[in-house]
């Protein structure tokens, strides 16, 4: 016999879903909104860096600071921000990264594809310690060595 | 999937582990996490002084970063300082490098 679903079990799962994914949801949004925080106060020290490098320590540095810093944090800070990050990774050297991907990625594909993604067929230890002796083999018999 | 997604997938992978190994292995030894707590305030200090030299306005800066960089997200904090020290003295490169000479895992296996 079918259990009748009552208004209580239709309501069930989705608050059972709002009490485990709430909690979760603020801890991302408020781990986005200090980390953002974070974010621009490393921006602001990198123009202040930027412009008493250049002007030293005065009242122009300091508005140039103030214009700048409202343009890049305030008003348009989703596209410094991103920006930002973008040229912390490349001074860390990600495109180091990047480039042993480009070159290792399509050997690891070439070398599958002449072995013909055979396992059998792909040289190992032994394949390379049979191959020296033979090289020697002949190197001996032609009075090389 | 590809050989080539395959390789790049393993890498990644691989160095997603060892960055996450620090903050594991401070959640599971109370003096390793002490150990690095330190070390980033002095990171994080040191780097604000760089630049803005001696002042109050360098205490302010660094306490604000030290409270949400060790203190509250302390995790995120110790894992971005690890990735950046691997970065910058090249391991990721050999983590690449040896997932597909040394360590051949892109190899099908019988």
């Amino acid at each position: 016999m079918e259990k009748p679903i009552t208004s209580m079990a239709i309501l069930a799962f989705p608050m059972m879903a709002m009490t485990n994914i709430l909690p979760f949801m603020l801890l991302i949004d408020e781990l986005f909104s200090d980390m953002t925080l974070v974010l621009k106060i490393f921006v602001l020290l990198t123009i202040i860096s930027y412009v008493t490098q250049h002007l030293g320590k005065g009242p122009l540095s300091l508005m140039i600071i103030a214009v700048l810093s409202y343009f890049i944090i305030f008003d348009y800070f989703m596209i410094f921000g991103g920006i930002y990050v973008l040229y912390m990774l490349v001074l860390f050297g990600v495109t180091q990264l990047l480039m042993d991907f480009f070159i290792l990625a399509p050997q690891a594909a070439m070398e599958q594809n002449m072995a013909g993604g055979d396992v059998e067929n792909q040289p190992n230890g032994q394949d390379m310690k049979e191959r020296q002796k033979r090289l020697m083999d002949m190197r001996r018999r032609t009075r090389m060595v | 999937m590809n050989e080539k997604g395959n390789f790049i997938l393993i890498a990644i992978v691989l160095m997603v582990v060892l960055v996450f190994m620090l903050p594991a292995l401070m959640y599971i030894f109370p003096p390793i996490d002490i150990i690095v707590k330190i070390m980033l305030i002095f990171v994080i200090f040191s780097t604000v002084k760089g630049y803005l030299g001696n002042g109050v306005l360098t205490l302010i800066i660094s306490g604000i970063l030290i409270y949400f960089l060790v203190i509250k997200w302390w995790w995120i904090g110790a894992t971005g300082w690890f990735a950046i020290t691997l970065a910058t003295f090249g391991i990721f490169s050999i983590l690449t490098w040896g997932s597909k000479t040394v360590m051949d895992l892109t190899k099908p296996r019988p």
